[in-house]
């Protein structure tokens, strides 16, 4: 049973209503990981259900934030769009194709135009590499070119992400965190990729340079066009970034919308909940703030609860609803669709309230 | 030319250095050393790592150019002084029964046993690095099997499996032949260690980059796998130089090693006998033997410390 | 609630004494590559019931402050300065001594609870053992009540039962609920939180938070707050002291700092934060390079090669502290150019590259290169934070 049905009517979560196909379509994707159990023979006693029905679409040219917390699924839902982790089930059409079952060879040529940044910006390059190698290395797999004309294209790389192409001998332990995101981020575009899944780029910067990662993941995307998967857990950043947004919770997409509408008319208790608790660098609004406490901390992915997953720790669970509400929550898993707040969001109880 | 060289031109205009900008590089930065440099300079630093580096080099120096001023060869048999001390007639470490001098001798035995460690090195680490690299990588039913079969060639005790085999093969009893047999037997222990390694390295974001962008296995394994586990590869191989000279040396002594050449462990078999009588022809190539052995040793220790300094770093 | 006998010292706000008055504090380390400075020169005081803030990114110093406080640092650190608690001097305490003041004068929670719980003793032990070590007269009975009572106040749920737990049956956020239980346990005078929600969700943050408040009107303790969350700081301290370089750049009341900051690195960091509640998509203006190597720094401003404001005599020396409102310290020669309404993108480009203003103003010193701007420094690797 899978809790996402997008609801394609309504432009509240920012589809296109103009005839432009998305570039990638995610449909009921799930991904679960087997717990084995110890003794001789492991046998799988349970499972990590860390994306459980996820659907959503990419168009060209947009960002599109996926936000949560810890456990929510997020990471692991680019590496499965990626198809760095086989999912255990759904479909991902990217280009027209279905990526879930393709192998290795076959997934290669389409690895051109789909492309992941990572977070940590101190283990995702080779330490024995220097850079010139690491922002070379996707050109040379895929024959795009030699010699001379590598050359030109990897200076040319490393000057889009705004560093000195004179370093290119260097080894990534000579440069700062943001300077390898952006050598990161050289060598994801070196194959111009029409999409690129980011899994938290600047969570692991200082905040000065996190700005900079962002001005320049902003400019690239004016100057070439590409498409943006934004994974995060900072909504602020989020917020700076993305068209639309997509919020999850332990494995399921709750609430779905265009960024604007997302901060204006949260529906979801979840949402505002976590609108109302992300601090600002604003003392007077700080202290002015009302806050949504939730109670205690996100259930195992192993067991999530029945029908709504929230409902554990839901505010509007606990202080609003009835007993008879409360029963639907117990046994009804909330669809992800709009119940009349302009965009989707999985509350049967969906009310838009204004938090910021 | 390609989109991105387009969007590049407008970003940055082609720069060039000067003498300003170095000034102002050297007040307000420290660069960073790369590790091949800090490796290398903690390694220069280890006295003990540096003097036996320095011994051995001058060892093998000797042991190559020593025809050059020493009137005697390895296989001269001179009538005149058979069996003679040190310092007699010009035979600096004295001769044995045949009149054949002992340093020349030894400094053959040097010969014979760096080209040994060579072969058998070299083949020991081919094996062991594919070993290795298989059972770490595909994991599954490949790296149970390959691990049994280590297991399996480690349960019996080395050197009786050494000698069963250099005992059926006979024409094997050359310096070469010996250096394979050691080869081939001598890997078990670094397909160990490269195997953990890489189920370690194996799940860093750099190899799922890798693997994102299209790399196929052998290019994961060869590019960005061993150079990241150089330091264990070089660590081994000094000790398995050492571990090899000694073998040999401890075959050809219980009489299955190397037997149509000179070697340092047939030096030391066949001056056991005299060790009494002519101690020179005993103590001697055993002293160098474990000469050799010690500073293999203290190279390996050394560039093993070199890799991994103790940790000092200071967190704001 | 029950009874303990009452900490003997005298009510901390009698007298115009500051309860913790640190001075001058520096904090050397020896590494490979020489000494590093990672503290040059902190002062601070805290009076009861004051909340300080102390913000900076990695590299700042900002930990090392407080590890040197509370006489955590290693053997090999060199400390000097003072640090006055009750008027007390605790640099240079042995190790006995300072473990009486830990925990009962000045408590501390760090970022990870599992620095201050034992994984093999359960956590009520832990709690009654802390108020036992402090208060030689507290029976074993009451002190287990104690605990208790303290676990419920930070609400954990069921905590007579849960108190006979072990730390790792506790979730992260309970964990560190946990520890504030601790720090609470003796009455501190003084609590420090050093990045106490950094590891934490954000909404697991909100409730710690609300946790700690309640820890701190409980106890009535004067807190300091170490973080690199702008926005927490603005939610929960009165005064901040703004880090960089190992030393305090702008001080002052927490109004004051953020809104009119007079230190372009204040100003530079809050113009680099994306905005929450901003619907405009301004443009975040970051300050680009790094900062600098705390081995041999230079003279003159740490933050120079940085600064929109930069000039030749910036370099001659580091600048003091000088007060430019009642109260407001900033470490600028040059802050009368930040009074008034100002916006970070005056002063700081709001663009994508990585180039510092150093190389941009030695390239525009050469002509003869068209538009050709300046090749890039090697700079240091970031400490992580």
């Amino acid at each position: 049973m899978t809790a996402t049905d997008v609801e394609r009517e309504g432009a509240g979560d920012g589809q296109r209503a103009d005839g432009v196909e998305p570039i990638l379509v995610v449909r009921d994707l799930i991904k679960h990981f087997p717990i084995k159990g110890g003794g001789l023979i492991r046998r799988t006693i349970g499972q990590v259900k860390a994306v459980d029905g996820v659907s959503l679409d990419l168009y060209p040219g947009e960002i599109l934030g996926l936000v949560g917390e810890s456990g929510c699924g997020k990471s692991t839902t680019g590496r499965a769009i990626m198809h760095l982790q086989p999912a255990t089930s759904g479909s991902v059409v990217f280009q027209g194709r279905e990526l879930t079952k393709l192998s290795r060879g076959k997934m290669r040529p389409l690895r051109r135009d789909i492309q992941i940044v990572f977070q940590d910006p101190y283990a995702s390059l080779n330490p024995r590499l220097p850079v010139y190698d690491i922002v070379a290395e996707p050109l040379i797999i895929h024959k795009l070119a030699r010699g001379e004309e590598l050359r030109t294209r990897v200076r040319a790389l490393l000057e889009l992400v705004g560093l000195n192409p004179e370093h290119a001998n260097r080894f990534p332990n000579e440069f700062s965190g943001g300077q390898r995101q952006r050598i990161g981020i050289a060598r994801a575009l070196a194959l111009e990729p029409k999409v690129l899944v980011l899994d938290e780029p600047v969570s692991a910067l200082d905040v000065s340079i996190q700005a900079g990662v962002i001005n320049l993941l902003e400019d690239l995307r004016e100057r070439l066009g590409l498409a943006y998967l934004f994974i995060a857990h900072d909504l602020s950043v989020v917020r700076h970034i993305s068209d639309r947004i997509a919020v999850m919770y332990l494995g399921w997409i709750i609430e779905i919308a265009t960024t604007d509408e997302l901060f204006a008319r949260p529906s979801h208790p979840y949402t505002q909940a976590l609108l109302s608790a992300i601090p600002i660098p604003d003392p007077r609004r700080e202290r002015a703030r009302q806050r949504i406490i939730i109670t205690g901390d996100v259930p195992s992915p192993a067991n999530p609860p029945s029908g709504c997953r929230f409902r554990t720790r839901c505010q509007k669970f606990r202080d609003v609803l009835s007993e008879s509400q409360q029963q639907k929550c117990i046994d009804e898993i909330p669809l992800l669709e709009d119940r009349g707040t302009g965009h989707p969001a999985a509350c049967h109880y969906a009310e838009a309230l204004k938090i910021l | 030319m390609t989109t991105v060289e387009k969007a590049a031109d407008k970003v940055a205009p082609p720069q060039t250095a000067d003498p300003l900008h170095e000034q102002v590089e050297r007040e307000f930065t420290v660069k960073a050393r790369s590790q091949r440099e800090q490796v290398f300079r903690r390694f220069v630093r280890n006295k003990q790592a540096m003097g036996g580096l320095i011994l051995f080099l001058a060892i093998l120096a000797i042991c190559w150019i020593y025809p050059y001023f020493y009137q005697f060869g390895f296989n001269d048999l001179d009538a005149t002084s058979r069996s003679v001390g040190p310092g007699t007639n010009g035979h600096v470490l004295g001769t044995e029964g045949l009149g054949r001098d002992l340093f020349a001798n030894i400094m053959r035995g040097v010969q014979r046993s760096t080209l040994i460690i060579l072969i058998a090195v070299a083949l020991s680490l081919t094996i062991g690095l594919l070993v290795g690299l298989l059972a770490g990588y595909y994991g599954g039913w490949v790296d149970n099997v390959l691990m049994r079969l280590v297991d399996l060639i480690l349960t019996v005790p080395g050197l009786v499996v050494l000698i069963v085999v250099a005992s059926n093969f006979p024409n094997l009893r050359s310096a070469t032949g010996i250096a394979l047999i050691l080869g081939l037997f001598g890997w078990l222990d670094l397909s160990r260690i490269l195997r953990s390694q890489i189920l370690g390295l194996r799940e860093r974001e750099f190899i799922e980059a890798a693997h994102a962008l299209g790399a196929s296995d052998t290019r994961i394994m060869f590019k960005h796998l061993v150079p990241n586990m150089l330091g264990s590869i070089i660590v081994w191989g000094t000790l398995a130089a050492a571990t090899i000279v000694l073998a040999e040396a401890t075959l050809t002594y219980l009489g299955f090693g190397v037997a149509n050449d000179t070697s340092l462990g047939k030096l030391v078999s066949d001056g056991v006998s005299a060790a009494s009588t002519r101690p020179w022809l005993f103590y001697y190539p055993g002293l160098m033997l474990v000469i050799i052995a010690l500073c293999i040793n203290l190279i390996g220790d050394g560039i093993r410390d070199a890799f991994d300094p103790s940790n000092k770093r200071v967190r704001a | 609630m029950t009874t303990l006998t009452k900490p003997s010292a005298e009510s901390a706000s009698s007298g115009s004494g500051a309860l913790l008055e640190v001075t001058d504090l520096s904090v050397q380390f020896p590494t490979e590559d020489g000494l590093v400075h990672a503290v040059r020169g902190v002062s601070y005081s805290l009076r009861a019931g004051d909340v300080l803030g102390i913000v900076g990114e990695s590299g700042s110093g900002k930990s090392v402050t407080s590890l040197a406080i509370m006489g955590l640092l290693p053997a090999s650190a060199k400390v000097t300065g003072s640090v006055k608690f009750r008027g007390r001097e605790l640099l240079g305490l042995g190790d006995k001594e300072f473990s009486r003041i830990r925990g009962k004068g000045i408590a501390m929670v760090f970022q990870d609870p599992m620095t201050s719980l034992d994984p093999v003793y359960r956590v009520g032990y832990q709690i009654s053992e802390t108020v036992r070590r402090h208060d030689k007269n507290a029976s074993a009975k009451a002190a287990r009540a104690r605990a208790a009572d303290l676990l419920e106040l930070v609400g954990i749920p069921n905590a007579k039962d849960r108190a006979d737990n072990y730390p790792h049956e506790f979730s992260g956020g309970m964990r560190q609920r946990v520890v504030i239980a601790i720090a609470m346990a003796n009455q501190p005078d003084v609590i420090i939180a050093d990045e106490p929600t950094t590891a934490l969700d954000v909404t697991v943050q909100a409730q710690i938070l609300e946790v700690l408040n309640t820890a701190m009107q409980e106890t009535g303790a004067a807190t300091v707050l170490i973080t690199h969350d702008l926005g927490v700081v603005a939610g929960m301290a009165d005064r901040v002291l703004v880090m960089y370089a190992g030393r305090a750049v702008e001080k002052g009341p927490v109004d004051g700092v953020y809104y009119t900051p007079r230190m372009p690195y204040t100003l530079g960091l809050l113009g680099s934060l994306p905005r929450l509640d901003d619907a405009e998509k301004t443009k975040l203006t970051p300050i680009k390079g790094s900062p600098p190597s705390m081995v041999n720094p230079p003279p003159g401003c740490p933050f120079g090669p940085r600064c929109p404001l930069h000039i030749d005599k910036c370099d001659e020396r580091e600048p003091d502290l000088v007060e430019v409102e009642p109260g407001h310290e900033a470490a600028c020669i040059r802050n009368e150019k930040l009074e008034g309404d100002v916006e970070a993108a005056d002063f700081f480009e709001a663009d994508a590259t990585d180039l510092t203003l150093a190389e941009a103003v030695v390239a525009d010193a050469l002509p003869s290169m068209d538009g050709a701007s300046a090749v890039q420094p090697a700079t240091t690797p970031d400490e992580r934070a």
